[in-house]
């Protein structure tokens, strides 16, 4: 009997703590809060003196102080520890609790820590998808043992403010990337004399916002450059390269008005500067007289011309290499006549890619949507008959110009 | 409880990705849809496959299913990083859907084309 109410006892407790962490009331918190409130409570559950949470900082790669409790300096001072290093990097780097029962100088990398005489720390790992993203520990500053069920409390923490942050990171990323977007692709293009011009971007329903691209410019020259691309990958990431290699692109546009030379340039940039990076492109100029397009293809699907007498083709266009894939690719440009009424439409795979069918069956579903008219009666046509049975799940990006005047 | 794990991982095909080792040789063997997800699979093969030195990587895709602009990107940093390293690189086995994204973006001859191996 006293045996079993001891059990119990410890079980409430157990169950007591659990409660204490997993509290739904906490999941009405911003981020900072609700790290802030989980520390504090694992600090009075395991009558600890200090409490802290370093998340893995996915640009430089070390550990940098986030939240404290008892432990403030670290986080206003931001404290960063390179994975592998002292007590929190080796958490990091192990991905497993660790330990200490001395807290020195050759132990922890942390001055602080130091400072506040703790004796014994113990820490573990915060995991998101089998991935480190940070580390929790606690310390006390008398001499003490860490039990497992004190382990294993601190991994409950340790998940549930994973959770919290993952859930925050990404959202702070979907918002950073959609704004990044929004403000790279203007929803209406420039109105520009003699041609009618319609454009879309679309996230794909699968990976919302990615790097795919759309542009169209006037040139002193007196050349009108059109272009289309999609940055491999999705995220922030992909965007943000994506709004680098379009600037690039308009830079260099500028400098000339052979669209094979721009591309080869900007493959050049993407090489050096970019060297993970891979995109598909068209690039295409429309001359002063508005009655020729050149135009350059890096490993983008074909662009679709819409001849003055209604004929829907895809461009006869030699195909180079994507940018970034190959070292002085060779690059090529054709030449088409543009007479007044003919269109051109520029598209990213997402419009024409599905798992279930072949591209060329894609590519014809949509040369077959395709009537001479008005550009943004176009955009709202294809899209509709291409996107309707099932959202894409890429992202997706079009332009559409015909010429009007004479 | 409140702690409750939500995995969003719906229609995904799975993907399968091996090394044999043929001789002097990496034959990396593909199986399933390659896309925005399951790429780093690939990538991380490829990548280890070219760590171990062999003469040649060969990635084998005749039994994938499925290929979109990121599994491009993959194979295209694949036959880049085995440049560097030193290893001849070479993509096989494409056909159907897969054929037509590597045909359409024009890399399937540069992915394809060191031929003679």
């Amino acid at each position: 009997m006293r045996v079993g109410r001891r059990l119990s006892g410890r079980a409430d407790q157990k169950l007591r703590r659990i409660q204490a962490v997993t509290d739904a009331a906490l999941s009405s918190l911003e981020l900072d809060d609700l790290l802030g409130q989980l520390l504090a409570r694992t600090r009075e559950l395991l009558s600890a003196d200090t409490a802290a949470i370093m998340l893995v900082d996915p640009v430089g790669g070390d550990l940098v102080a986030t939240a404290a409790s008892g432990l403030e300096e670290e986080v206003r001072q931001g404290l960063r520890i390179p994975i592998g290093e002292g007590f929190t990097g080796r958490i990091a780097a192990q991905a497993a609790p660790v330990t200490l029962d001395r807290v020195s100088p050759d132990t922890v990398v942390s001055p602080i820590l130091i400072d506040k005489h703790l004796s014994s720390i113990i820490g573990v790992p915060m995991l998101a998808g089998g991935k480190v993203i940070g580390v929790l520990h606690v310390g006390s500053v008398a001499n003490r043992r860490f039990t497992e069920d004190d382990i294993e409390l601190l991994q409950l923490v340790a998940d549930r403010a994973s959770l919290a942050t993952q859930a925050r990171l990404s959202q702070l990323d979907r918002a950073a990337t959609l704004a990044l977007q929004r403000s790279l692709l203007p929803a209406r293009p420039p109105a520009i004399a003699g041609l009618d011009v319609a454009a879309r971007y679309l996230p794909g329903a699968q990976v919302g916002v990615g790097g795919d691209w759309y542009d169209l410019f006037q040139l002193p020259s007196g050349y009108l450059g059109l272009a289309i691309g999609d940055v491999a990958g999705n995220g922030l990431r992909a965007a943000v390269v994506m709004g680098r290699i379009r600037s690039a692109l308009r830079a260099y546009a500028m400098e000339s008005d052979d669209p094979a030379d721009v591309l080869t340039r900007l493959d050049r940039k993407i090489q050096l500067f970019e060297p993970q990076a891979m995109a598909t492109a068209v690039y295409a100029v429309l001359h002063p007289d508005r009655s020729t397009l050149t135009v350059s293809v890096a490993g983008h699907l074909p662009p679709i011309l819409i001849d003055a007498d209604g004929t829907v083709r895809l461009l006869d266009a030699p195909t180079d290499l994507p940018l970034g894939a190959y070292r002085n690719a060779g690059r090529n440009n054709s030449t088409v006549e543009f007479a007044p009424e003919a269109g051109l439409l520029l598209y990213t795979d997402g419009l024409v890619e599905r798992r279930d069918r072949l591209l060329t069956d894609g590519i014809d579903k949509l040369l077959a949507e395709i009537t001479i008219g008005p550009a943004e009666r176009l955009c709202a046509r294809v899209t509709t008959a291409l996107l309707r049975d099932q959202a894409g799940s890429d992202d997706v990006a079009i332009l559409a110009v015909r010429r009007t005047g004479r | 409880l409140a702690l409750s794990v939500t995995r969003q991982e719906a229609a995904i095909v799975e993907l399968s990705v091996s090394t044999e080792r043929q001789g002097d040789m990496a034959r990396i063997v593909v199986s399933g849809d390659v896309d925005m997800l399951s790429g780093r699979q690939l990538a991380a093969e490829i990548d280890n496959a070219i760590s171990g030195s062999p003469s040649a990587a060969v990635v084998d895709l005749s039994a994938a299913g499925f290929l979109d602009s990121s599994g491009v990107a993959v194979l295209i940093n694949g036959r880049r990083q085995a440049e560097e390293a030193g290893v001849r690189f070479r993509v096989v086995g494409a056909s159907g859907i897969v054929l037509q994204v590597l045909t359409l973006t024009g890399v399937w001859e540069f992915l394809n084309g060191e031929a003679g191996q």
